[in-house]
């Protein structure tokens, strides 16, 4: 036990071990991982991604979670105007004009969202990183911080130079990506870049350990998890899977922080469990309108459901990364009290990007 | 003469505009549910359903006989997401059964883009080219087939088949008599060098080729053309 606590420093759980650790950490991903290499694949990807009602509950709901957050979270409008006020009309012309001019500038939406969307899982997964750490009293200097990063970033760069359809083929002509010598050393630097993602936060773990500041466990789980999505099951084709469980570790913490926001109010006369329902529904409620209803408005005004299905699906994922650039923040922000609530001399505000 | 007053315009309120954006965009999307469950409300009798697939309108429409609007709505896949190769041949086998003859080069125009130097693609583009009568075009297609795969028969066989259009016989044996270098027993191509000797007026050099394809795959095409080029009555 003595010899465990050299090496992780204990978590300071935000439910429980069980919580925290398979829903958060990832911990249930590496599971159905192993089952999945172990022969499951097909089977329960044909089942699962067939189910509409789970992707909706679950995938859908996740983008979603990040308006709905924007808009319950106490002092968005006054603190971010253009955000909250001004990004919702920008984001509709945009999403207007890219289905009106789908056929050029259609796929490049798509990629943008392709390309940006294994970043998104990076920061996600470096904001949460940092936020066990710092649960755990572990204050993380520049440099710290930067490894963290680029542990995180790895699995973002994998995906990147590997594609396919998105990523480094947006940029480059498939006519130069296909070249033997191009192919080649692109094909040894994804593998390079998987070992990376693989091993870094390994390393992490270690130097951590032996400089007597170790990294909380579930730290080390989130980025091996991340890095295991992008390697692992990207490699026998699940993504279907690499999407429900970064859902659903947005959708446990994103839940977290408006419970826990909501129970500290003065005044709250409802427990936790309204507060979650509460902010949920909403979040499945706007998930239906914007995917299931949305682009039905665009073929009624008279464009193809190709476009205006793919388009919004493109757009919805990129104002959701745009969101979470700012719902995330913790200088000077009430999301600061909930990160540092229970943890151990917590350090200054620190930033955790989203 | 009285100094003109400088009225000192009052300064932008960015509240009052951000406000007044956000109540447009929260009427604009409120407009945009109601329009769009109302649509399917009124379409097909029932909310939108949980799953919305991007081609299901083109399923409609195949369904109901609309195949210009199943054409209208792949190809916009094919452009919205240029590695969807099934779509692109869905598209085209849809054209094709419309009469389309253009379908099967747009197919593999689309399958180059995503996989340009698959000898494979390349290949097939260039028959398809040549199939609709361009010849240069296929040409150029070949040769970048062979440039990727220099051993490629039905390349050589294609390049041999451009030559013969453009009744040009010496090249044309040529590159068929290379073909079957990499491909001896392949009976269509001792049948077309056969073929290509007698347009070129060599019947003697024509009929050993044409027996050949005959031995190798007594088809009656085969058999018909060995025995009009003994009689000398082959002609294109």
């Amino acid at each position: 036990m003595r010899a465990w606590a050299t090496v992780f420093a204990p978590t300071r759980n935000f439910v429980s071990p069980a919580f925290d650790y398979l829903l958060i950490g990832g911990g249930l991903s590496l599971f159905v991982t192993a089952f999945l290499v172990a022969g499951g694949t097909k089977w329960t990807i044909s089942v699962m991604a067939s189910l509409p009602l789970w992707v909706l509950l679950v995938n859908l709901a996740h983008f979603a979670a990040s308006t709905v957050r924007l808009y319950t979270k106490r002092g968005t409008f006054t603190a971010l105007p253009f955000v909250t006020m001004g990004l919702p009309l920008v984001t509709l012309l945009c999403l207007g004009l890219a289905v009106m001019f789908a056929d050029v500038v259609g796929r490049h939406v798509m990629n943008l969202y392709l390309t940006w969307s294994p970043y998104h899982y990076a920061a996600q997964t470096y904001g949460l990183t940092l936020m066990y750490s710092y649960r755990a009293g572990l204050e993380l200097g520049a440099f710290d911080r930067g490894a963290v990063r680029g542990a995180c970033l790895s699995p973002f760069l994998y995906a990147f130079f590997k594609g396919p359809a998105a990523g480094i083929e947006w940029f480059v002509p498939a006519s130069v990506l296909q070249a033997p010598s191009v192919a080649f050393w692109r094909g040894a630097l994804v593998t390079m870049l998987g070992v990376l993602a693989l091993t870094l936060p390994v390393i992490l773990v270690a130097r951590h350990a032996m400089r007597r500041r170790p990294l909380p466990l579930i730290s080390a789980l989130i980025m091996v998890a991340n890095a295991v999505w992008w390697t692992g099951l990207q490699y026998i084709q699940s993504f279907f899977w690499v999407a429900t469980f970064h859902a659903l570790q947005y959708l446990a913490i994103v839940m977290i922080f408006h419970v826990r926001e909501r129970l500290a109010e003065p005044g709250n006369r409802h427990g936790w469990l309204y507060h979650a329902a509460f902010f949920y529904t909403a979040c499945v409620g706007l998930a239906y309108l914007l995917f299931n209803a949305w682009p039905y408005a665009f073929v009624a005004a008279g464009f193809g459901l190709v476009e205006s299905a793919l388009l919004v699906i493109a757009v919805v994922n990129i104002h959701h990364f745009l969101v979470d650039a700012y719902i995330w923040r913790l200088r000077k922000d009430p999301n600061y009290k909930v990160v540092s609530q229970e943890a151990p001399a917590a350090p200054a505000a620190l930033p955790i990007p989203a | 003469m009285t100094e003109p007053t400088l009225v000192s315009a009052r300064p932008p309120n960015p509240q009052r505009l951000y406000r007044t954006l956000f109540l447009v965009g929260l009427a604009a999307y409120t407009l945009c549910f109601v329009v769009g469950s109302g649509y399917v409300l009124a379409r097909r009798r029932h909310l939108p359903s949980l799953g919305v697939a991007a081609l299901e309108q083109a399923t409609e429409f195949l369904a109901a006989g609309n195949v210009q609007g199943a054409v209208r709505e792949y190809r916009m896949m094919t452009r919205v997401v240029p590695s969807d190769y099934e779509s692109a041949r869905k598209l085209a086998e849809i054209r094709t059964s419309i009469g389309d003859p253009e379908a099967e080069v747009d197919k593999y125009l689309q399958a180059r883009q995503i996989w340009p130097r698959d000898p494979n693609v390349l290949r097939s583009l260039a028959w398809a080219q040549l199939g609709r009568g361009r010849l240069d075009e296929a040409m150029s297609v070949f040769r970048a087939a062979l440039e990727v795969a220099p051993d490629d028969a039905g390349a050589h066989a294609g390049v041999a088949e451009v030559f013969l259009a453009q009744d040009r016989h010496a090249e044309a044996a040529e590159a068929f008599s290379t073909a079957l270098r990499l491909t001896p027993d392949d009976a269509a191509l001792h049948h077309r060098l056969g073929i290509t000797y007698v347009y070129w007026g060599r019947p003697s050099e024509a009929v050993p080729h044409l027996e050949t394809a005959v031995r190798l795959d007594p088809r009656p095409e085969f058999r018909s053309d060995l025995d009009r080029a003994r009689a000398g009555e082959l002609l294109r």
